[in-house]
């Protein structure tokens, strides 16, 4: 009896500890500090997810409305006959229309093609749609300011665009605010050439590279080059930039040129298009400088151009049945 | 010798033993356990990123080279997000449909379910799982954009993935 008597003390003492055990720690949910860290590091990482969107879209968005200032730009010429004075002032007004659509520089508030029109086109359209949607469907609230807008070429057929950036993102939890400097190349192919617009109106003649080497140059290549109003890069040639402004300097980097056909003589002139607007009304050679090619353009109308001698060597014309030598 | 007490401590300790186990099994067992939701949550990021990041010409799939061959993918630079929404420009919302299945199969585990939206439009449906049913619902909502030609923006759109498991 009396060993029973201790075997059950150590039972009982043996259930008060697991009891102890059982109430101190059993069905204890602990939520910890940081518990709401997870979304908080969420939320941070998806506005940073739409920063680099909002980045990439800038970036498009600048190719794109880059793009379509050009060509307003050069509806502008066309609309009225005439060119831009000087390079400060096509970049500003480049400017407005690119970002806004409206030239204000200098003068009253106009559109930048001269005519009436959408401005869907323009940057702060594309961005204002994405600052749209952000706030709309991830409440993250977008605002930005151009700073500034320049350009430049390094090569013929392709003018690179720096737009300096400041943009503020906010949602409930964090923001963002930065100033970038976005660089971005557009292809000036499918852009009409500016150089023409004044002279003759409705000039539609559109940048296209010629596929033809420099060292591959004969008569049917020529006659290719010129039929298809293409173009091809020369060092004495002005650079797509400086056609808006009528600045007929060499490029050394960036001069690019076309031969035009069928369009009326100017006394003794090449029709070498930046030397044919150049010495527009006035000639540019003596009359035994000039050549006259005639030929016909597979079958169909005549074709009819003119080059002076340097050209001529330049595109290896030298054809006696094509070539006529002037009679002056 | 009475070993009678020997066996009383012997068991006795056995007894004490046995409930102090399973006492600690009881306190054990009843901290709170939680489904891990971090799984399904990285499994939705990473497939949201792999197709914004992944371009066309680094995915391999039958069906996309039939659409290369048919000419409605062209640029293998565009990243799938962005050759996704090219189709949905151009109403090829079906064919944008198959494509995602391709990648989907790819990259995403069977038996989890998904839908793939372009802005308002539902473009492929995975259900596995009934989605009425569901327990666990993830969502993931990236800006999509892309350039359709020199002076032309498609977008932006917001492509949601929605995944949901049982």
């Amino acid at each position: 009896m009396d060993l029973m008597k201790k075997g059950i003390v150590f039972t009982i003492i043996s259930i008060l500890v697991a009891g102890f055990f059982i109430i101190v720690f059993s069905a204890k949910i602990d939520v910890p500090l940081d518990a709401k860290v997870d979304s908080v590091s969420f939320r941070v990482s998806f506005l940073n997810n739409y920063r680099q969107n909002w980045e990439d879209y800038t970036a498009m968005a600048v190719r794109t409305s880059s793009y379509m200032a050009f060509s307003q730009l050069t509806d502008w010429m066309d609309a009225n006959n005439q060119n831009f004075a000087d390079t400060p002032t096509f970049k500003a007004r480049f400017s407005e229309c690119m970002v806004a659509g409206n030239i204000t520089y200098l003068g009253p508030t106009e559109s930048c093609s001269g005519l009436a029109g959408p401005t869907n086109y323009t940057l702060a359209f594309w961005l204002n749609n994405i600052a749209d949607l952000a706030w709309s469907n991830l409440s993250i609230n977008t605002s930005y300011k151009v700073n500034e807008v320049d350009m430049y070429q390094t090569s013929p057929f392709y003018v690179t665009m720096l737009v300096n950036m400041s943009y503020y993102l906010e949602d409930a939890i964090s923001s963002v605010n930065k100033t970038m400097l976005i660089t971005e190349t557009i292809s000036i192919e499918g852009l009409r050439d500016p150089l023409g617009t004044i002279r003759f109106g409705a000039w539609n003649h559109f940048i296209t590279e010629t596929g033809i080497k420099a060292e591959n140059w004969s008569q049917a290549n020529f006659t290719r080059f010129v039929s298809n109003s293409e173009f091809r890069y020369h060092e004495d040639a002005p650079s797509y930039l400086q056609r808006f402004v009528e600045d007929y300097s060499a490029s050394s980097c960036c001069g690019i040129e076309s031969v035009l056909e069928n369009v009326p003589d100017q006394g003794n002139s090449s029709f070498v298009d930046h030397e044919y607007f150049e010495y527009w009304n006035s000639p540019a050679y003596e009359c035994e400088e000039v050549y006259t090619i005639d030929w016909y353009n597979g079958g169909s109308d005549p074709g009819y151009t003119q080059l002076d001698f340097h050209h001529l060597a330049s595109y290896n014309v030298d054809d006696n049945d094509w070539l006529f030598i002037p009679d002056c | 010798m009475d070993k009678r007490g020997a066996y009383f401590f012997v068991i006795d300790a056995f007894i004490g033993g046995a409930i102090v186990l399973i006492s600690l099994i009881v306190v054990i067992n009843s901290f709170t356990s939680t489904q891990d939701r971090t799984h399904p949550i990285l499994i939705l990021e990473d497939f949201v990123t792999y197709m914004s990041n992944t371009q066309v010409r680094d995915f391999q799939g039958t069906y996309m080279e039939q659409l290369i061959q048919q000419g409605k993918i062209t640029n293998l630079r565009h990243t799938l997000l962005e050759q996704i929404g090219e189709l949905h420009y151009y109403g090829n919302n079906t064919e944008a449909g198959l494509f995602i299945d391709e990648i989907s199969d790819a990259t995403l585990p069977e038996q989890m379910s998904f839908r793939y939206f372009y802005g308002n439009d539902m473009l492929h449906e995975r259900a596995i799982y009934p989605y009425n049913k569901a327990n666990l619902v993830l969502s993931s909502k990236k800006v999509s954009m892309v350039t359709i030609n020199k002076s032309k923006i498609h977008g932006p759109h917001l492509a949601e993935v929605i995944l949901w498991t049982s």
